[in-house]
C-alpha cells in the first residue's frame, strides 16, 4: 500500500511541476490516451496432466493485468503503467505477486535536448551493450528508473546519456540488491557532418556506446580440495587440503560497442562489435574472461524480392545489473543479444524454439522472400509468395587456459577462444520453406515445411553436450475460405514427426470469423506418437472472441501444453495447465 | 565542421576514459582459509575434547580495545552474567578500530587485531567501544548494542526455543600443533533458507595492559596485569563461514557433518585456545546456535 501511495504521490508531484517549470499552459490542449489488458485464468485439476489442487499450490485463479495512461501536450509527455498480478498466472515468476505502479515517467523536449525522468526504455545500437525492454507474454521487464537525456549539439550528431537502476519485480532499489547502470551513446551521421557527402547515394552512420555497471559485491567464497601425503615423526599422514577462496569481485564493469550502418540503393549493411570487461557472474560460472560479440546484418530489397542475412558471434556476453541473478527467465539484463532464428506463428513449429546462449554462440540466418508477379503463368491471378529461411547456431571453440584446469573453471579466466571461431556442438538448425498463394477472391492457402534440429540439453537444461538432439519434420496446411466479405473459415492442419523426445504430434484448428466483431475457434494438439501411452494426450482448446469498437474480450477453455515460450531469444518455461482463460483488452 | 569533429573526438576520448576506469581483476581469488583434513590419521598422539549443545546458547561479540577505558567494566559484567547463566552465554572479544591500535612505544604496543576482527568491525560500522552483537539480532532497532543493554538482550535471546543441536569434537595433535574440529549440526525444526557454519579460534588468559576508568573494578587509569579473555585470533573457515550443507539448505532431523583443521600459530598458547562455532541464517543474518570448546593439550 505504501508503495502504491508513494508512486501516486510522485506522479502527482511530477504532474503538477511542469506548469511551473516548463510552461504556463501545460494542461490546456493536452491529450490523454491509454490501454488496458487483463489476462485471467481459472485453473482446474487435471489428472491426465498430473495437475491437482496441491500442485497448483491451491491457487485456482491467476490474473495478470496492466493499464497504461499517457498524457501528451506538445513537447511534454507523462505516463504511467499500473500492474497487478493477483496472483501471478501459472508459469510467471511468483515474485510478481503484488499490485502497483512499476512504471511512470515525465518527458519533455526543449530545443535540441530531450529529457526523461522516471522509468524509461531505451536501446543503444542493436542492444549488444544496452537494451531495456518489456515483453508481457514473457513476464519480462527491465525498465530503467532514473534519468535519460538525448542531445543533438549540431546537425548529424546525436548523443544519449542515461543513469538509473533496473526494475526487479517490485523490489525497491537498495545498495547491495542490484547495481546502478550508466551509459552514453553517440550516432554520427557522416553525410550530415561532411557537407561534401550530403548528396551522396551511400549513407553512412557510425555509432558508439559505453555502458557501466556499479554494484557493491557481496562476499562470495568457495572451497577446493587437494590431496597430499606427509611423513611427520615417522608417521605417514594422508591429508586433504581444503582451501577456501574468496572471489575478488569487480565493483565496476564496463561494456563498449562500435557500430556502422551503410545504406546504398536497396542494400543495407549493419555491423556492431562489442566488448565487455571482466564480469564474473552466475550465468558464466563466475569466470573472469572478457566478453566479445559481433552482430551483423546485410539486406537487399527490390520489388518482389527481399534477401536478409545476419550473423552473430557471442562469447561470454551476459551483462546484468546483478551478478548472481538467475531465474525463469533471469531478469536484470542490461544488454540484449539479438536472436537470429525466425519466430514462427504455427503452434507445432514453435514447439522447439531457440533461446540465446550468452556464454558462447555462433549463429547465422539467411532468408529470401520472392513474390512471383501476379497475372503470370506461375504466379497466378494474385501472385505467389515464396519464403526460404535457414537459421544455424553452434557453440564457439573453447580451449583450456592451462593444462589441468577444466574449461569454465570458476574463479579463473574460464577458457581461451579465438574470435569468430565456430565449435562442433550444434545448438539449433531450422530450415523452412513457405508458399503463400491466393487462388481466388475466396480461397487463400499457405503451405509450409520446417526441418528443425534442437539440442534439448543445451537449450532447455544448459548442459553442453549432444546427448539429446531432437530432429523434427513439420508440415503445415493453412487454408482460408471467405464465404462473404464478412464471413470466413480458416483451417490449419499441422503435423510434427520426430523419433526423439515426445514423438509425433498432429494439430488441427478451425476458426470461424465474422468480421470485425467475433470469432469462434476450436483447436486440438494431439501427441499421438508419445512412446508412453499414458502421455498420448489431446491438448484441446475452444475459444471465442468478441470485439466492440476498441474493446475486445476473448474466452478460452482447454489445456496448455508445457514447454518453452521464447520471444527474441529470451525464453520462459510454461508449465502444463487446464482451465478457462479470459482476456480483456481496451484502448482509449 | 570543426565543432562536429571536436564533438566526435570528445566522445571517443570520453569512451576510452570510461573503459579504462572499469575494474580489472588480476588475481580473482584470494585465499581466506586453509584446512587440513586427515584421511586415515596415523599419528597416535592426540587429545580429544567434546561438547554437546542441546539447549539454546547465546553469542556476545564484544567490540573492544586495550585503550578503551570503559571496556573492562563491560567485559567483567558480561563474564559475571555468563557465570550466572551456567555457560549458556558465550563471549569473545574483537579488538579492532581506534581503541585497539597499538602504540609504537610504551605500555600499549600489543596488537590483538586480526583481519577477521577488522572485517567485522568495518562491516558492522562500529564507531565506539564497548559495543556488542548479541546473536546479531536487533535490540531497540540496532544490532550494535550498548553494554547497558547486554543483559536484557541476552535474556530475550535465551527465551527463544532452540532450533539447532551442535555436537563438537576437538582433536589436538601436539606433534603437529594442529587441531581438527568436527561439528555435527541437527536442526530440530524445518527452516527455509541458506544456513552457514562459522568457526573462529580465540585465545584466553592473555595478560596485557588495559586502560580503565573505574577504580572500583581494578587499577586505574592503567591496569597492567589485566587478563584478556577469548580474544579473537582469526576465522578458520572465513569471516562469514561456509554452507552447512552442499547448498546451504537443511532438512530437520538430519545430521550435517563439517570438519575443519587449523594450524595453531606459534605465537599462541594452544592450551588457552578455544574454538567457537556458530550457525547463522544467511537470510536474516541472525545466529541460531553457538558452541565453545577448548583445545585439550594433555591428559
Amino acid at each position: 500500500m505504501k508503495k502504491i501511495f508513494t508512486s501516486v504521490l510522485l506522479f502527482n508531484i511530477l504532474w503538477a511541476l511542469p506548469p511551473a517549470t516548463f510552461s504556463q499552459d501545460i494542461l490546456s490542449g493536452g491529450k490523454v490516451t491509454g490501454n488496458v489488458h487483463v489476462d485471467a485464468q481459472v485453473y482446474s485439476a487435471d489428472s491426465i496432466l498430473g495437475i491437482s489442487d496441491s500442485s497448483l499450490n491451491f491457487k485456482k485463479f491467476g490474473m495478470n493485468g496492466f493499464a497504461n495512461v499517457l498524457y501528451s501536450n506538445g513537447d511534454f509527455n507523462a505516463g504511467l503503467r499500473f500492474e497487478g498480478y493477483l496472483n501471478p498466472m501459472v508459469g510467471f515468476d511468483p515474485r510478481y505477486e503484488d499490485v502497483g505502479i512499476p512504471y511512470w515517467f515525465v518527458n519533455y523536449k526543449l530545443g535540441k535536448l530531450e529529457m526523461t525522468a522516471g522509468h524509461f526504455y531505451d536501446q543503444f545500437g542493436s542492444g549488444l551493450v544496452l537494451r531495456s525492454w518489456e515483453e508481457w507474454t514473457l513476464g519480462y521487464d527491465n525498465n530503467i528508473y532514473g534519468f535519460n537525456a538525448k542531445f543533438s549539439p549540431v546537425k548529424g550528431i546525436m548523443i544519449k546519456g542515461l543513469a538509473g537502476v533496473q526494475r526487479y519485480f517490485w523490489e525497491p532499489y537498495q545498495t547491495n540488491n542490484r547495481g546502478i547502470v550508466k551509459g552514453f551513446d553517440g550516432d554520427f551521421f557522416i553525410n550530415d557532418i561532411f557537407k561534401g557527402l550530403s548528396e551522396a547515394k551511400t549513407k553512412i552512420i557510425l555509432g558508439g556506446s559505453f555502458v557501466s555497471r556499479y554494484e557493491q559485491p557481496s562476499v562470495k567464497i568457495f572451497t577446493r580440495d587437494s590431496a597430499y601425503i606427509t611423513v611427520d615423526h615417522g608417521d605417514t599422514i594422508n591429508w586433504i587440503k581444503k582451501t577456501t577462496y574468496q572471489y575478488d569481485l569487480p565493483y565496476n564493469v564496463g561494456c563498449w560497442a562500435a557500430r556502422m550502418n551503410l545504406a546504398s540503393g536497396g542494400f543495407n549493411f549493419y555491423a556492431e562489435y562489442a566488448e565487455k570487461g571482466n564480469d564474473p557472474n552466475a550465468t558464466n560460472n563466475w569466470i573472469y574472461k572478457n566478453g566479445q560479440a559481433l552482430y551483423s546484418t546485410l539486406s537487399y530489397s527490390a520489388k518482389g524480392l527481399g534477401v536478409f542475412l545476419s550473423t552473430k558471434w557471442i562469447d561470454n556476453m551476459s551483462f546484468k545489473s546483478k551478478m548472481n541473478e538467475s531465474g525463469n527467465p533471469a531478469m536484470l539484463d542490461i544488454n540484449y543479444l539479438p536472436a537470429i532464428s525466425k519466430e514462427h506463428g504455427y503452434s507445432l513449429a514453435t514447439m522447439y524454439p531457440y533461446g540465446t546462449k550468452p556464454n558462447g554462440e555462433a549463429g547465422f540466418k539467411g532468408e529470401v522472400v520472392y513474390t512471383i508477379p501476379k497475372k503470370t503463368k506461375i504466379g497466378g491471378e494474385y501472385g505467389t509468395t515464396l519464403s526460404l529461411n535457414y537459421s544455424f547456431a553452434n557453440s564457439i571453440k573453447k580451449e583450456q587456459t592451462l593444462p589441468g584446469i577444466p574449461i569454465d573453471s570458476t574463479g579463473t579466466n574460464g577458457y581461451r577462444s579465438n574470435f569468430l571461431s565456430i565449435g562442433d556442438l550444434p545448438y539449433y538448425r531450422d530450415l523452412n520453406f513457405l508458399i503463400e498463394r491466393k487462388f481466388s477472391s475466396k480461397v487463400k492457402t499457405k503451405l509450409a515445411y520446417f526441418n528443425q534440429t534442437y539440442n534439448l540439453h543445451v537449450i532447455e537444461e544448459n548442459i553442453f553436450n549432444d546427448a539429446v538432439i531432437v530432429y523434427t519434420h513439420i508440415a503445415v496446411l493453412d487454408l482460408t475460405y471467405k464465404f462473404t466479405a464478412k464471413h470466413s473459415l480458416k483451417l490449419e492442419a499441422q503435423g510434427l514427426w520426430t523419433k526423439e523426445d515426445d514423438g509425433d504430434w498432429t494439430a488441427v484448428s478451425l476458426e470461424y470469423n465474422v468480421s470485425p466483431a467475433w470469432y469462434l475457434s476450436f483447436m486440438d494438439e494431439w501427441n499421438y506418437g508419445n512412446p508412453d501411452n499414458d502421455k498420448q494426450i489431446h491438448y484441446y482448446n475452444i475459444s471465442f472472441g468478441y470485439t466492440q469498437k476498441s474493446n475486445r474480450i476473448a474466452l478460452r477453455y482447454g489445456r496448455q501444453r508445457e514447454g518453452l515460450l521464447c520471444v527474441g531469444g529470451v525464453c520462459r518455461y510454461v508449465p502444463a495447465s487446464t482451465g478457462l482463460t479470459i482476456t480483456l483488452t481496451s484502448t482509449f | 565542421m570543426k565543432c562536429k569533429i571536436s564533438f566526435t573526438f570528445l566522445f571517443a576520448c570520453l569512451s576510452s576514459l570510461l573503459w579504462i576506469s572499469c575494474d580489472k581483476i588480476d588475481e580473482p581469488l584470494i585465499i581466506v582459509a586453509e584446512q587440513l583434513t586427515t584421511d586415515g590419521f596415523l599419528d597416535t598422539l592426540y587429545f580429544i575434547d567434546t561438547v554437546n549443545v542441546g539447549e539454546k546458547q547465546v553469542l556476545l561479540e564484544d567490540f573492544t580495545g586495550h585503550k578503551c577505558v570503559n571496556c573492562p567494566e563491560a567485559a567483567l559484567a558480561a563474564r559475571d552474567l555468563a557465570e550466572t547463566l551456567n555457560g549458556r552465554l558465550i563471549i569473545y572479544s574483537i579488538h579492532a578500530g581506534y581503541y585497539a591500535e597499538p602504540d609504537a612505544t610504551g605500555d600499549y604496543t600489543a596488537d590483538f587485531r586480526c583481519p577477521t576482527g577488522d572485517q567485522l568491525n568495518n562491516d558492522f560500522l562500529v564507531l565506539a567501544n564497548p559495543l556488542g552483537l548479541i546473536d546479531r539480532v536487533k535490540y531497540n532497532g540496532s544490532v550494535l548494542i550498548g553494554a547497558g543493554n547486554w543483559e536484557a538482550a541476552v535474556m530475550l535471546e535465551l527465551d527463544k526455543p532452540n532450533t539447532v543441536i551442535l555436537k563438537v569434537r576437538n582433536i589436538y595433535y601436539p606433534n603437529l600443533n594442529k587441531v581438527q574440529t568436527d561439528v555435527v549440526s541437527r536442526f530440530l525444526s524445518q527452516e527455509a533458507g541458506i544456513f552457514k557454519i562459522v568457526v573462529y579460534v580465540v585465545e584466553d588468559g592473555i595478560i596485557s595492559p588495559q586502560k580503565n576508568n573505574n577504580p572500583a573494578i581494578g587499577p586505574s587509569p592503567d591496569w597492567f596485569d589485566y587478563e584478556h579473555h577469548n580474544i579473537l585470533r582469526g576465522a578458520i573457515n572465513s569471516t562469514y563461514g561456509n554452507n552447512i550443507s552442499s547448498d546451504g539448505t537443511i532438512v530437520a532431523g538430519q545430521d550435517y557433518h563439517n570438519q575443519f583443521t587449523l594450524d595453531i600459530d606459534t605465537g599462541w598458547v594452544a592450551s588457552n585456545c578455544n574454538i567457537i562455532i556458530y550457525v547463522i541464517s544467511e537470510e536474516t543474518d541472525e545466529i541460531l546456535q553457538v558452541a565453545e570448546l577448548r583445545i585439550r593439550t594433555q591428559e
